[in-house]
């Protein structure tokens, strides 16, 4: 429970389950923090009575996101919430730091469940738990063929027997010298 | 398992980014390019951006050789001197390939050439064989400049595979090739073999004519003009944000000072410091760096002799945006104590 001090959001899943959650916690969503800010403080206030908060605050609708995915994301964002934001400084290849042992754990998950996470940090602009993510499926894409890559995924392969062979042509190695 | 819905481009482009930079992620992200149409839109976007690796693997490298070469236009293929057998022209490709090059490694572009080519090569004499790498190695970056590259970052990672590599980098000096790598931002240097005034002279003039570089980074093994030379390349262009500098402990204290005090022509804009590989004999107090106040990021690894006196000046200072210290291996508990207090008190303020 948070202390008496600490400000609580109310959060809204697509089906309409509340959750009451804690601002700094919440904050680690670029979105939701901007939402926060162009609301402004004295909209938001500070209230220690949870009944009166959940009377007079309005909640924050996030149509995109299912209650189980939030409560993931949620489960995320507190065992992170002391992090520093970390700035990207290209738009290259990342570094390749390792997966520490909670996020492995918290990356257990169904596929379906996998990529629902990715959307929904992309929706609410969470950069780290967007980069763990997508790293997971990265792994679970390396050393595949593009046919594995397709049946995996389930991907309709949209390019003509042409284009296909083009492609190949010209990025992939054969030894024609 | 099923895509239900497609990722955005964005996220895909995020998946991507993951691969390492290594010859793995470079095969991984070449399987991505094969897939569909929109996994090979984004995928190549990465693919090419940095075509020629001096750390990699040749084959990737191959390929971009053998797409560059195809790429040429007839004058272009003209400057090749003797007959080569060059790639039938594609003249329809998929996508401009060349415009996606953000990053290019020089040296490894000369070695994929000289690999390209090492079969016709062998029959020439040496002095033959420098005139048709630096010729095509031209070509191909002439053939960037049609296509109107836009070059972030320029690399030059020199080692001994050819001993000619020297004579091609001067390439570099070419007036038509000059304006190509005019726009970059970031100049990475890493000479694991002696240079020479042959290597650092078109270093110079990049780092002279280019007036965008934020980020330089330098790294040396051996040398004899190292002081000297370091000390112009860091003069030169102030204004630097990323400086990362291994130096592989050049010990002459004079020299060190030299270059070290340069470190002050960039204290209003430098916003990373690493300093690596560096002995800090006779260095005097580290005022150089407690100057810059805008540091964000500062790493000192491996450095040795840095006595409790020089470090004073760093512990004392402000720095209001730092946000991490790594100080690893140095031998100094004062500067090692400092970057653990700075680091906690980070943490806390987040609290």
């Amino acid at each position: 429970m948070a202390g008496a001090d600490q400000k609580m959001i109310r959060l809204t899943s697509s089906e309409g389950t509340e959750f009451l959650v804690e601002r700094a916690v919440v904050e680690k969503s670029v979105l939701l923090k901007n939402m926060l800010e162009d609301v402004g403080e004295s909209d938001l206030g500070t209230i220690a009575n949870l009944t009166l908060l959940f009377f007079f605050i309005p909640a924050i609708p996030l149509a995109n996101v299912t209650g189980p995915i939030l409560t993931k994301v949620i489960e995320y964002c507190t065992h992170h919430r002391d992090d520093p934001v970390v700035t990207q400084e290209d738009d290259g290849r990342k570094s390749s730091a390792d997966i520490d042992d909670w996020d492995k754990e918290f990356c257990k998950v169904d596929q379906g469940t996998l990529f629902e996470l990715i959307l929904a940090a992309n929706y609410l602009d969470i950069k780290p738990l967007l980069d763990l993510t997508c790293k997971t499926v990265a792994n679970m894409i390396r050393g595949k063929t593009p046919e594995e890559i397709r049946k995996t995924f389930n991907i309709e392969n949209d390019f003509t027997p042409e284009e296909e062979a083009q492609v190949k042509k010209e990025n992939e190695w054969c030894e024609e010298r | 398992m099923n895509l239900q819905r497609p990722f955005p481009d964005n996220v895909l482009f995020c998946i991507f980014q993951q691969f390492p930079d290594n010859d793995a992620g470079e095969d991984a992200l070449c399987s991505c390019t094969l897939v569909n149409r929109q996994w090979f839109s984004i995928a190549a976007k990465l693919y090419w951006r940095r075509p020629f690796s001096s750390t990699s693997k040749t084959k990737r490298g191959m390929v971009s050789v053998r797409a560059f070469l195809s790429l040429l236009n007839s004058v272009e293929r003209r400057e090749i001197p003797v007959k080569l057998l060059l790639p039938e022209k594609w003249t329809n490709p998929t996508i401009a390939y060349p415009s996606y090059v953000k990053d290019l490694d020089i040296c490894g572009l000369i070695h994929d050439v000289y690999e390209w080519l090492w079969l016709q090569l062998d029959k020439l004499l040496p002095k033959k064989r420098v005139m048709v790498i630096y010729s095509s190695v031209h070509a191909i970056l002439k053939m960037l400049k049609r296509y109107s590259v836009n070059l972030n970052t320029l690399i030059i990672h020199k080692t001994d595979f050819l001993h000619e590599v020297d004579d091609i980098l001067q390439v570099l000096l070419d007036p038509e090739i000059h304006e190509l790598v005019l726009p970059i931002r970031s100049l990475r240097v890493y000479v694991n073999a002696y240079w020479n005034m042959k290597v650092a002279t078109p270093i110079l003039s990049l780092v002279n004519d280019c007036k965008f570089i934020t980020q330089f980074s330098i790294s040396i093994e051996r040398t004899k003009h190292t002081p000297r030379l370091l000390t112009k390349f860091i003069r030169t262009h102030p204004g630097f944000e990323v400086l990362r500098l291994r130096l592989f402990f050049i010990y002459e204290a004079r020299a060190f000072k030299q270059i070290v005090s340069t470190i002050a022509f960039h204290s209003k804009t430098l916003r990373h410091l690493e300093l690596a590989w560096i002995d800090f004999c006779g260095s005097g107090p580290l005022h150089m760096i407690a100057a810059c106040q805008q540091l964000e990021i500062l790493k000192i690894m491996m450095c040795r002799k840095i006595s409790a006196k020089a470090a004073e000046p760093l512990i004392n200072a402000k720095f209001p945006c730092l946000k991490s210290v790594e100080v690893s291996g140095c031998d100094c508990p004062e500067l090692e104590q400092w970057a653990q207090i700075v680091n906690e008190r980070n943490c806390k303020d987040l609290l």
